[in-house]
């Protein structure tokens, strides 16, 4: 066996073992991060949500902030262009906008629309992406910081309208710091993290939809 | 009777998706019109002026407040404008950012781009939302042959339209469009009610908008957020 044999079998198994260690790295990185998403009790976070849209030539922007605290509630109020907020608790949506100024409250499970879009939320703002396997090619594409791309799976629901996600993780892995939705009418959105307290008491206010100051 | 049903459904729909249900009320969101009179007012000067002011093309966000009896809903819009082409594009986000649907047409047909999955959108959908940007952004300037009746304190422009009469009432102390009128015989059919104007590059933009449908009894409130020129 010449030298140049045995660098092609050398360099055959590295990339053999390489391989398996990417697809067990993945594996590895989701559980750690869902270890790490599972100490959060409450999270307070501003929000500033870029959304490029195919026919417009400028990004739309909206800010605002989402509350969490588990088991059971969450709160999202958006403060530019318009002010809304939305509370979820339980089934039970409550939701107030400046334009009509009521509150309004809808249950979600005689509102399967409703009941998509809040499991969508859900899902990409969880940080639990174990079970996404199923529905999506999940690769990592950076370990400092975490960044992980979720591209749908053919013949499933998200494989008609999303091209990809990508997602950024804190430095310290305990919250998420960017969402980029690459979708396939060629609209994207980009959710950015900013101020993000996590465990820290929550004020009451913040569960009301009423208007907040 | 049939269509009648059909834009019920469609608001309804809409009311699920958004999640909005509320008792509504049907007043004016906006500063009133200051009427004033227009005895020295030349009415010809006034369709002129407009229509030297008036964009042609223009992209504004807006918020839409669509209200049908008790139920209301809301979203935010974002509106290409073409008037000259008759062409419109528009997105309709809900407050999180949701995209609910994005239709592009013209002045005759209308095609629908995106409808959020999950939401079974009745087959007149985008027809019934088509129809309504056309009745509040085109043909907002009067015929040089229209009919033209001075009163005390408005200039009404009359002209056959379709199987109708359209009326465009020039008003207020810089003698704007202030609403447009659709009739059938003697039965009016739609008012456009046009409020605050805006001026951006020589040009004016209305803050808000009311459209209110009498012969289907609904109405859609558009407040300007900005414009994009």
């Amino acid at each position: 066996m010449n030298k140049i044999t045995i660098i092609l079998i050398a360099l055959c198994m590295s990339l053999v073992s390489l391989n398996a260690y990417t697809e067990q790295s993945v594996e590895d990185v989701l559980s750690r991060l869902e270890v790490k998403m599972s100490e959060i009790k409450t999270l307070q976070t501003d929000f500033v949500q870029e959304k490029k849209l195919a026919i417009f030539d400028r990004e739309i922007i909206l800010k605002g902030k989402i509350f969490l605290k588990k088991p059971d509630l969450f709160a999202w109020h958006t403060e530019e262009p318009t002010r809304y907020s939305m509370v979820i608790r339980d089934d039970i949506i409550s939701q107030w906008d400046e334009d009509i100024d009521q509150v309004q409250k809808v249950s979600m499970k005689d509102n399967p629309a409703f009941q998509t879009v809040v499991g969508q939320m859900r899902k990409w703002l969880s940080g639990i992406y174990m079970p996404l396997l199923e529905e999506y090619n999940i690769t990592v594409l950076g370990q400092n910081p975490v960044s992980l791309k979720f591209t749908p799976r053919e013949n499933t629901m998200a494989y008609n309208i999303i091209n990809y996600v990508r997602i950024v993780f804190r430095e310290d892995e305990r919250y998420i710091h960017e969402i980029y939705i690459n979708e396939k009418t060629g609209d994207s959105t980009l959710l950015r993290f900013n101020d993000t307290m996590l465990n820290t008491p929550i004020d009451d206010a913040a569960w009301e939809v009423k208007p907040r100051g | 009777m049939a269509k009648t049903k059909k834009s019920i459904a469609l608001y309804l729909l809409f009311a699920g998706l958004v999640g909005l249900c509320s008792t509504g009320c049907s007043s004016v969101p906006f500063k009133k019109v200051q009427y004033v009179s227009v005895s020295k007012v030349q009415p010809a000067a006034i369709r002129e002026q407009f229509a030297s002011t008036l964009p042609r093309k223009f992209k504004i966000v807006s918020t839409i407040v669509f209200q049908y009896r008790r139920h209301k809903f809301s979203a935010i819009g974002y509106t290409d404008i073409d008037s000259l082409q008759k062409l419109f594009k528009i997105v309709c986000l809900n407050h999180a950012g949701i995209k609910l649907f994005e239709l592009a047409g013209n002045d005759n047909s209308v095609e629908c781009k995106f409808a959020f999955e999950g939401a079974s959108f009745p087959g007149n959908f985008a027809q019934a939302v088509a129809d309504d940007i056309r009745r509040i952004y085109f043909d907002s300037i009067p015929d040089p042959e229209a009919k033209i009746y001075k009163k005390k304190k408005k200039i009404v422009f009359r002209q056959p339209s379709e199987t109708g009469v359209m009326e465009y009432i020039f008003a207020g102390a810089d003698n704007l469009l202030v609403e447009k009128r659709y009739y059938k015989g003697w039965r009016r059919i739609w008012s456009v009610f046009y409020y605050e104007y805006r001026r951006k590059n020589g040009k004016l933009y209305p803050s808000g908008i009311m459209l209110r449908h009498h012969k289907y009894n609904y109405q859609l409130t558009v407040r300007l957020k900005e414009i994009q020129t």
